[in-house]
């Protein structure tokens, strides 16, 4: 079975865009790393689990990629960041072994602050549909 | 040389359009009803609860604050089901910090709910177009309904 979160990672690292603003620092979700000036911008990757359709055997799910950003300008950064992922991501399907196939497009976009911190954070959520194969991803 | 068109029974299939529109809304809008109400209470049950309270909240502020109402519009046309939780750190619970990861409790309950919600509504169609007669034309159909005593009561159309 594909591994979802490493196939999003690779499909950024592969974007000179991306890598020139956060370098390799994507992560899974609940990896944070630092919180230091140097650790940002950063993006965490995690996928929700969803329902299997028990007639179709179609799997969902939710992909959530975080862009965290800190500094001047970072609400901007995090902006240009989230705009090259979906240039990169939305409305696309991969074809994994045998009939699977992940089909992914964007749900939402949500800027959010943090005022403690001062990081900017955007979240991108996209609808994950697995066709014909139930299962965990 | 006159040419006189007639269509007969347009008064009649008006009249069971708007038959069909009552029904609808009403099926439609307990579908709605008994969907946000499922959503709130699987919101509720996934929300994360602090022993100790959080922001200055007791425990439980953040579960307790998930509400949900069924708004119609422009007549009926429109009929949404809107959930809300209040707690000003929700978003920061459903999306995650840089201190704390996510805990998303408001996707996971529409997951959860999402087929449940598709086939209430379908149910909800097909019981407005079989009770209203528009359901002839497509070959009638019978609605069995359940009682309050566990009593069955079937209505036969076509």
């Amino acid at each position: 079975m594909l591994d979802l979160i490493k196939l999003i990672r690779d499909v950024l690292l592969a974007d000179a865009t991306i890598t020139a603003y956060v370098g390799t620092r994507i992560y899974m979700e609940g990896k944070f790393v630092g919180n230091t000036e140097n650790d940002y911008p950063q993006i965490t990757i995690a996928v929700l689990d969803g329902p299997t359709d028990s007639l179709t055997d179609d799997y969902y799910a939710d992909l959530r990629i975080n862009i965290w950003a800190k500094g001047s300008g970072c609400r901007t950064e995090a902006g240009l960041i989230a705009k090259q992922i979906l240039i990169n991501i939305d409305k696309k399907s991969y074809l994994a072994n045998d009939p699977i196939v992940y089909q992914l497009w964007k749900s939402n976009n949500i800027p959010l602050w943090e005022e403690d911190t001062k990081v900017f954070h955007r979240v991108l959520t996209f609808d994950v549909v697995m066709a014909g194969h139930g299962g965990n991803l | 040389m006159d040419v006189k068109v007639d269509i007969k029974g347009v008064g009649e299939t008006i009249n069971k359009i708007q038959v069909f529109n009552d029904i609808a809304y009403s099926e439609l809008g307990q579908a709605m009803f008994d969907s946000v109400n499922d959503f709130i209470n699987d919101a509720k049950y996934f929300a994360p609860v602090s022993a100790y309270g959080s922001h200055g909240n007791p425990p439980g502020y953040l579960r307790d604050h998930i509400t949900g109402r069924v708004i119609s519009k422009i007549r009926g046309v429109i009929i949404i089901g809107r959930i809300r939780s209040s707690a000003k750190y929700s978003i920061f619970q459903e999306f995650g910090t840089t201190k704390h990861r996510a805990q998303p409790f408001m996707m996971t309950a529409f997951n959860k709910n999402k087929f449940k919600m598709y086939g209430r509504f379908k149910k909800a169609m097909q019981t407005a177009i079989q009770q209203s007669s528009v359901g002839r034309y497509y070959g009638g159909g019978a609605v069995t309904k359940q009682g309050p005593s566990g009593t069955s009561e079937t209505t036969l159309f076509g």
